[in-house]
Parts: C-alpha cells; sequence; structure tokens
C-alpha cells in the first residue's frame, strides 16, 4: 500500500488543504501523512477576521519533517505540498523534500506552487524565488507541478496570451519538470468563458487541452482536491509506465487526466446540490458561508471512478455522471 | 452509468443531512493515534469531521523518538470560541474531547463545553479522560483534578475511561468482578450527570486470556433516589486478548462506539441498558476486527527467531486505511465475545 507525505494547510472546519487532500486519498488506499503547515479555524475566504488559528514556524516545521525523516526514511512512495505561507516554509519543505527524495529515489513529488490567482497574489511576494529555485533549478527533484496559470506565469517570468506561448513555456518548465498540468487557463487563451481550459503536459509529447464546463461557484479547495487525485492517478500511470515495455503511454495519461477531472467536476455537482440556492447572497457571511465547503465525505464513492471510453457520455454535462473532457492536442 | 450514480447516492432523494463532530484530540503525521484514528473512521462512516488538533507530532512517542509540538492554549480557545462557536455558528451533533496535555486549554474547553451543552440539548459530549495507561499517568496529576472537577459538573452523554483511568477517577483499585462493580458505583455517585460510561480493557483474573470492557447507562441525571446502586445495570463483554499492545486502539475505539450510540440503528430496545449492551457489542466487534487484520499483518512479517517470546509485540501503527471495508460494513459481528454481568 503506498504511503504519501503531505505538507499543506490544515482547517478545523472545512475541506482546504490537506482536509481536501487526505480523505479522498485515504479512500484510495493511500496512507497519508499530513503534515501541517497552519492550524486554521477555517480558510481565508471566510474573511481575515474570521479566521483564528496560527502558522507553523519554520523551526516547528523543520523539526517535525527531520524528525520524519530520522524514523520513516524509507517509508514514502509519493510526497505532496500545497499552501505554504511564507518564504521560509517553502523553504524549509524544499530542503526536506529534497532529503527524501535521495532516499527514495522511485518516489515522486507533486509541488502545487500555491501563489494567487487571477492575478492576485496571496502569499508574500518573497515566496517566488523559493518555489523558482525548487521548480527551474533542481533537476529531477519536483515530479509534477500544478500551477494555474496566474502562477505558471510567475514560474514562467512573464504573461502568456497565445497558444503558442503558452507551448514554448511548456517545454521550458519540461526541461527540469516531466509532467506539468496547468490547472486552469485564463478566459482569453482559446476565446471561450464558458468552460475551464486545463492543459496537461508530459515531456516530449503534444500537450493535452481538457474542457470542463464552468460551475458558477464560490467553493474553496477544488484545487487542493485535483492535485491529490491528480498525485494517486499519476503515482499509478508512472508505475505502469515502468513495468511496461514501450514506457510512457500518451494515451493512457490522457485518460488519468481525464478521471480526474470527472471525479472533480462531480464532487463539485454535488457539492452545488447542497449550496444554498443563491450563492451570491452569502459571501462574506461567515455563518452562511459554511454551507459551501466541498462536499467532501458525501462525494466518498466518487474517489475511485475508473471506467471505459464507451461508457463516456458527450451530452447534459451538468448532471452527476462520466465524460469525455479531452478537447484537442496543442 | 450517470443514473447508476444517482442511485448509488441516493441523489434523486432527498439529500441527508451529515452529522457534524468536533474532535479535539491530538495530531500525528505518521500513524494512526487521536484525531488520526478518530477522524478517518468517523469521516468513513460519513460524519462530516472538524479536528483541533491539540498537538501535532511527527509520530507517538511508541517509537521512542518523535518531534513537534503543543498547540498554544490561545489558539485553542481562539479557534474553538471566537472561529467555531460564535463566529461560524456551528451546530454540532457531538464533540469529542480526548488527549489535552495543556491545563489551562483543558480547562477552558471543561467550562465552554459544558455551557455549551446546557443551553443545547441536543449536543452530545465524548470525554476521554486521557490520563495514562498500564497503571503509569503520562500527564500531570493537575490534569487529573481537572477532568474530575469536568466530570463532576458537566452533563456528559459518554465516557470511555480505560482501566487506569477509571481507577484514577474513582480512587478504587480493580482487581475482581465486585471491585469493578464498586467503581461503577463510586463513579455515578461522584459524577451524576454522566449519562453513559464505557470502561475499556479491564485486566482481572476473571478471566486471563480476556479483557473485560464494562457499560453502564446511569441515564440523564442518577441519584441514589432513581438509581439506586444495587439497581445498577453493568454489563461486559468479554474481549480475547490479542498478544500485542496497539498504539490508538482506544481512540479508535471511542470512534467507533460513539458513532453506534449516535447514529439511529433499528437494534435500539426499549430499555436502555440493552440498546447499551447491543451497540457496544458491534464496536466491539469492528475494534477487534482492525485489531486483529494489524495484528495478521506484522505477525507475518516477523520472521522466526525474530522476536523475544518474552516481551510483548508493540504494534506502532494501526492498519486503518486497509480495513476500509471493516468500518463501512455496519453489521459487522463475527466474534462472539462472552456477555457478562457484573
Amino acid at each position: 500500500m503506498p504511503r504519501v507525505l503531505a505538507t499543506q494547510s490544515h482547517v478545523v472546519h472545512g475541506y482546504v488543504g490537506n482536509k481536501a487532500a487526505t480523505f479522498p486519498l485515504q479512500c484510495l488506499g493511500w496512507d497519508v501523512d499530513c503534515c501541517n503547515s497552519v492550524q486554521f479555524s477555517n480558510h481565508t475566504g471566510y474573511g481575515m477576521d474570521k479566521v483564528f488559528g496560527s502558522v507553523t514556524s519554520e523551526k516547528e516545521l523543520n523539526d517535525i519533517l527531520s524528525g520524519l525523516f530520522s524514523t520513516f526514511q524509507y517509508d514514502y512512495d509519493a510526497f505532496l505540498s500545497g499552501y505554504l505561507p511564507n518564504k521560509e516554509s517553502v523553504r524549509c519543505v524544499g530542503l526536506n523534500y529534497r532529503n527524501f527524495k535521495k532516499s527514495n529515489p522511485d518516489a515522486i513529488w507533486l509541488m502545487d506552487p500555491v501563489m494567487g490567482d487571477e492575478g492576485q497574489l496571496y502569499v508574500d511576494e518573497d515566496v517566488i524565488p523559493e518555489y523558482k529555485r525548487i521548480a527551474l533549478e533542481s533537476d529531477g527533484l519536483v515530479d509534477i507541478i500544478t500551477p494555474n496559470q496566474f502562477e505558471f506565469e510567475i514560474l514562467h517570468g512573464e504573461k502568456i496570451s497565445t497558444v503558442e506561448e503558452l507551448k514554448s513555456a511548456l517545454t521550458k518548465l519540461h526541461r527540469t519538470i516531466p509532467m506539468v498540468v496547468l490547472t486552469s487557463c485564463m478566459p482569453n487563451l482559446f476565446n471561450d468563458s464558458n468552460n475551464v481550459y486545463c492543459v496537461a503536459s508530459l515531456r516530449d509529447h503534444e500537450p493535452l487541452v481538457f474542457r470542463v464546463p464552468l460551475i458558477e461557484s464560490y467553493f474553496t479547495g477544488v484545487g487542493d482536491l485535483f492535485s491529490a487525485l491528480l498525485l494517486d492517478r499519476l503515482y499509478k500511470f508512472n508505475a505502469s509506465s515502468k513495468s511496461s515495455s514501450s514506457g510512457k503511454n500518451i494515451s493512457s495519461f490522457k485518460t488519468q487526466i481525464n478521471e480526474v477531472l470527472n471525479v472533480v467536476h462531480n464532487v463539485l455537482l454535488l457539492t452545488k446540490k447542497y449550496a444554498p440556492k443563491d450563492l451570491k447572497s452569502v459571501i462574506g457571511v461567515a455563518s452562511k458561508m459554511k454551507d459551501m465547503e466541498l462536499r467532501i465525505i458525501e462525494s466518498r464513492d466518487f474517489y475511485s471512478l475508473s471506467f471505459d471510453k464507451d461508457q463516456l457520455q458527450n451530452s447534459k454535462q451538468a448532471d452527476i455522471g462520466l465524460y469525455d473532457f479531452f478537447y484537442k492536442s496543442l | 452509468m450517470a443514473v447508476e450514480l444517482s442511485e448509488k447516492l441516493n441523489l434523486d432523494n432527498h439529500l441527508i443531512r451529515t452529522k457534524k463532530v468536533l474532535s479535539i484530540q491530538s495530531h500525528v503525521v505518521h500513524g494512526y493515534v487521536g484525531n488520526k484514528a478518530s477522524t478517518f473512521s468517523l469521516q468513513y462512516k460519513g460524519w462530516d469531521v472538524d479536528a483541533l488538533n491539540t498537538v501535532q507530532y511527527s509520530n507517538h512517542p511508541g517509537y521512542g523518538q518523535f518531534s513537534g509540538f503543543k498547540t498554544d492554549s490561545k489558539d485553542i480557545s481562539n479557534i474553538f470560541q471566537q472561529g467555531l462557536i460564535s463566529g461560524l455558528e456551528i451546530q454540532y451533533d457531538a464533540i469529542i474531547t480526548g488527549y489535552i496535555p495543556d491545563i489551562k486549554s483543558l480547562e477552558f474547553l471543561g467550562e465552554e463545553i459544558s455551557s455549551l451543552r446546557e443551553i443545547c440539548d441536543t449536543l452530545k459530549w465524548i470525554l476521554d479522560p486521557v490520563l495514562g495507561d498500564n497503571g503509569k499517568m503520562y500527564l500531570a496529576e493537575g490534569i487529573k483534578t481537572t477532568y474530575k472537577n469536568i466530570l463532576s459538573s458537566s452533563k456528559i452523554y459518554l465516557t470511555t475511561p480505560n482501566q487506569f483511568e477509571m481507577e484514577m477517577l474513582t480512587s478504587m483499585k480493580i482487581n475482581d468482578i465486585s471491585s469493578l462493580r464498586q467503581a461503577f458505583v463510586i463513579f455515578h455517585e461522584l459524577y451524576p450527570r454522566v449519562e453513559n460510561i464505557v470502561v475499556t480493557g479491564i485486566e482481572i483474573n476473571y478471566r486471563e486470556n480476556g479483557y473485560i470492557t464494562a457499560a453502564c447507562y446511569a441515564g440523564d441525571e442518577f441519584t441514589t433516589t432513581n438509581n439506586t446502586s444495587n439497581q445498577l445495570h453493568i454489563s461486559g463483554y468479554v474481549v480475547p486478548k490479542i498478544p500485542a499492545q496497539f498504539s490508538g486502539s482506544g481512540d479508535l475505539f471511542t470512534s467507533l462506539i460513539m458513532n453506534e450510540m449516535i447514529t439511529k440503528s433499528n437494534i435500539a430496545s426499549t430499555d436502555p441498558n440493552e440498546t447499551l449492551s447491543r451497540k457496544l457489542d458491534i464496536a466491539l466487534n469492528q475494534t477487534q476486527a482492525i485489531l486483529q487484520r494489524t495484528y495478521n499483518h506484522f505477525n507475518n512479517r516477523i520472521v522466526d527467531g525474530d522476536i523475544n517470546n518474552n516481551s510483548t509485540l508493540k504494534i506502532n501503527d494501526l492498519r486503518l486505511i486497509q480495513s476500509r471495508d471493516i468500518l463501512s460494513n455496519n453489521k459487522f459481528e463475527n466474534f462472539k465475545f462472552e456477555h457478562i454481568t457484573i
């Protein structure tokens, strides 16, 4: 049974960070060692004056991670990192995960470089050079990276406004990272604001574009759920590639990404069924916003969904179901 | 396929409200004790679990070395009071309190949950008075006093001390059936507002190869007039010993018995003692099944001659994730435990 070390935020109430990642991975059979970079009452979307708790200090984080290293050095099959609140915590996770990767050369690290979205940073600016160092300068350290377009542009160092620019930026990032999954692109890139575009790219292959209908929502933690599920599917993809003589198979990669998108899509649809009908009216009202948390527990049976191509449906993507979200190769 | 999924999740019917529990216990990054044992078990049984961590350690101390820190008592009180209760106004069905090593935090939580309990009749407080085990205290003496104060004044739905903790709370040494019964009587006299009590892991000569788990329903307000001590109905089960010491088994059991007791089921009887006894049987069966699977896993890995036969096998990690089938089977009753009246 695989074991993953996951370092990201912990909220007592609600489902973001480790709370969004842990249960789905456990349902998929993973032993999840969750190291919490913060302990907050709830996520910051409730308003900063409604968040209580503390950031785990660099020393505390380092004590825990190096303590794990001394006792469980060889025990991990995968590493996950998500929201880290400051420069020190990013550096600390980088250094410790580097040691772990040396002891577990076959293990994979999925890094979600959480920095911001839609033009806005929500971590300190000095986090940027730390993420760049890990992503760009250390070949072989990170196996999978899951930025949104904003984070991708920060790592790349330039804005991306055309598909050609996107392609060349992916090629550049592939020098150090074998798998890049751009979780959501800006609407102008594909001239379409009714769908979410996700680009998944495997080194030395054409990037794949997936198109998922946009669910109008204010849900938080979707990216964290996505990364966790992606880690599971790509870990299995990697393992099967190793045992196969033909190496990495792009069509199997495509299937895995499509599965992850389907699971997330269905979790969101189910969450929406539970949520208040008039979502806009509850924004900022802390006692109401709690009804919009992801329905991670109620979605238990979704996580292990897997399916054959002929089970996929093409119509009515607003209903719970399984769809082919693949759009085109770039 | 879409139809099958909808049916599986019962989506076309009304969406059932998810039960909410706040679990205040330890957090270990590696392994399954405290909140790491409770959270997954309860989530897999459909509970929305808010996990407030009293410590964050790399692993539990049973490994010989560990690192990490205690959560500041200010953080615990702010998260609880300003965050969850008055900020988000969350209506919990249950609150579990377990390992709380800091006296200030325990005092604060004791007072706050007590007063919450007085104004909210549906809230159920499950208190695991974590003090120590196997004859050894691993928390400060002041924690014991604080637990005594909380237990003597608060409306508590269920408490789950182990034998050592029961002895500490009643000052009664348990070494046979009659002293066990006596401890229950003292407990109810000292702590009359505790509704249900389940004492785990009792080792007495009555059954050398088994642990007794004993339970008693005392009702809302125990008084000698409505429930004289010789009418106390205490039932127990003899659970066969597995030759190993498990870390986290108590935390797992507390979650499972709480789930059984709070979840409506068709095994309930009109006699609350009988209901408690039946639910205890199910929770013990599930716990035992998970411990047995864990034991088999570790035992198979031990090469002959690798272990000193005189020392007890210590198993640090429950095979909890690998026991999902046991957790999702609500009628798990493979073991026929001997039922005894105490």
